[in-house]
């Protein structure tokens, strides 16, 4: 942060991949919405960037920019009027790093390619449930609405859908 | 129908042993609210596969939507070309350029779409389908050779980034990507470069033009991202590069760090 501050601006990118996992859980845990909770770890490095040569160096950068990301949330659930959500101490239990270890990576690499590959495999109908439950988070009622079924329906394409990429998974390992 | 009989159905189905008929009424129990779908122990191991999965794909649209972001501020703070030396003015970006960007995006999502409908076509529709993947699939490769050339780094991250909607890289891509991580001026334009490469280490060629990015990286974030790739795909075959890495005296102490950390993963 101390290289962002003296004009290196380009690291920047570093610290948004250090760090933007651990906001966007932050931000999702009290919001429940994927994309919105993108666009406030967005936000927040929006701050850091104009802030940036508020930032002392004398304390730990993590703790200066979990500082930002409840201010992004703050001023969020002010501008909706609705009450703030999580007690203010609660932010605390993001700062730990949470980088894995080489042989996790690893395995999170083979593992990715193979469900990768496992969804590619899907017939659309498939594939797009699954995404909207797990990429867009959405819940099984609001997917019910988008489909035009009821929400024990989603369940049941969920269930098909899983089933299938079972199969897929079978087959890859075969 | 009781809940010991479900109960049943979910240990027949924990089992492997259900039939197609028991499948059935496990999709009706299902259906009603009864089962729940974390009751079956292989669908549960596989939605933490799939929120992990999809956590990944997340951070990597995330990344790149920032370096973007980065790279259009950092332009849009820097003086204009006009005020430069006259030289400067002949690598001005293309006015039509963001024009053509947006079109090749929204044709994308137009094809995107087509293909995650929820109908499945007509075997009529199934050829033109396929031309129509084969023409988005041509015109995304030409849109992002072109814009690699450009002079602006947002640009250039764009290109790096139309990679993500790719599911295979043709040669051609592949090499463009691998003179960028080796060339390209913005170390954010070289770690985006890095980052596309790394989906696509299955392909020999890909692999080797990592291996050989190893001596040619000055920055110690790309020379880092490098060598933890290296461990993380556990190629022993850059262990001699990542050593005479360490060995340089310009190496940061930082990058040295990493590096031995990678080294230990891969001895």
């Amino acid at each position: 942060m101390l290289n962002v501050k003296a004009g290196n601006v380009d690291q920047l990118g570093l610290l948004f991949e250090r760090y933007h996992r651990r906001l966007y859980g932050f931000f999702f845990r009290r919001l429940h919405d994927a994309e919105l909770s993108e666009d406030l770890v967005q936000n927040v490095f929006v701050r850091v960037l104009k802030y940036r040569h508020q930032f002392r160096g004398d304390g730990e950068f993590n703790v200066w920019l979990f500082h930002i990301a409840r201010n992004v949330q703050h001023d969020f659930f002010r501008r909706r009027r609705l009450p703030v959500a999580g007690s203010a101490e609660d932010w605390q239990d993001q700062l730990e790093d949470q980088a894995l270890t080489p042989s996790q990576d690893m395995i999170n690499r083979e593992e990715h390619q193979q469900l990768r590959t496992a969804l590619q495999r899907l017939d659309p109908d498939k594939r797009e449930v699954i995404v909207m439950a797990k990429l867009k988070g959405l819940k099984y009622k609001e997917i019910g609405e988008l489909l035009g079924c009821t929400e024990g329906a989603v369940k049941v394409k969920v269930f098909r859908a899983l089933q299938e990429l079972k199969k897929q998974f079978r087959e890859l390992d075969r | 129908m009781s809940d010991e009989h479900a109960r049943v159905l979910i240990a027949r189905y924990n089992a492997g042993a259900l039939t197609p008929a028991e499948e059935a009424e496990l999709e009706g129990l299902i259906e009603q609210g009864r089962v729940e779908l974390s009751e079956l122990e292989d669908l549960r191991r596989l939605d933490e596969r799939l929120d992990r999965f999809f956590a990944g794909e997340r951070s990597r649209r995330m990344l790149a939507g920032f370096r973007e972001w980065l790279a259009a501020a950092e332009e849009d703070a820097a003086p204009p070309a006009a005020d430069g030396p006259w030289w400067r003015r002949l690598f001005a970006p293309a006015p039509g350029l963001g024009l053509a960007y947006s079109l090749v995006v929204l044709l994308l999502g137009a094809g995107l779409g087509y293909l995650l409908r929820g109908a499945a076509p007509p075997p009529a529709d199934d050829a033109r389908i396929a031309r129509l993947s084969e023409e988005l699939s041509d015109l995304r490769e030409s849109m992002m050779l072109t814009m690699l050339e450009r002079e602006s780094t947002a640009d250039r991250l764009k290109a790096v980034n139309l990679t993500q909607e790719m599911d295979e890289v043709g040669g051609r891509v592949a090499e463009a990507l691998l003179r960028t991580l080796n060339g390209d001026p913005n170390v954010n334009v070289r770690l985006a470069a890095l980052d596309a490469l790394a989906q696509y280490t299955r392909h020999p060629r890909v692999r080797e033009g990592l291996i050989a990015a190893i001596a040619r990286q000055q920055s110690p974030l790309v020379q880092m991202a490098l060598a933890e790739l290296m461990a993380g795909l556990q190629e022993k075959r850059s262990a001699a590069e990542l050593r005479r890495l360490l060995d340089r005296d310009e190496t940061t102490p930082e990058a040295k760090e990493r590096i031995r950390a990678s080294l230990e993963v891969l001895m």
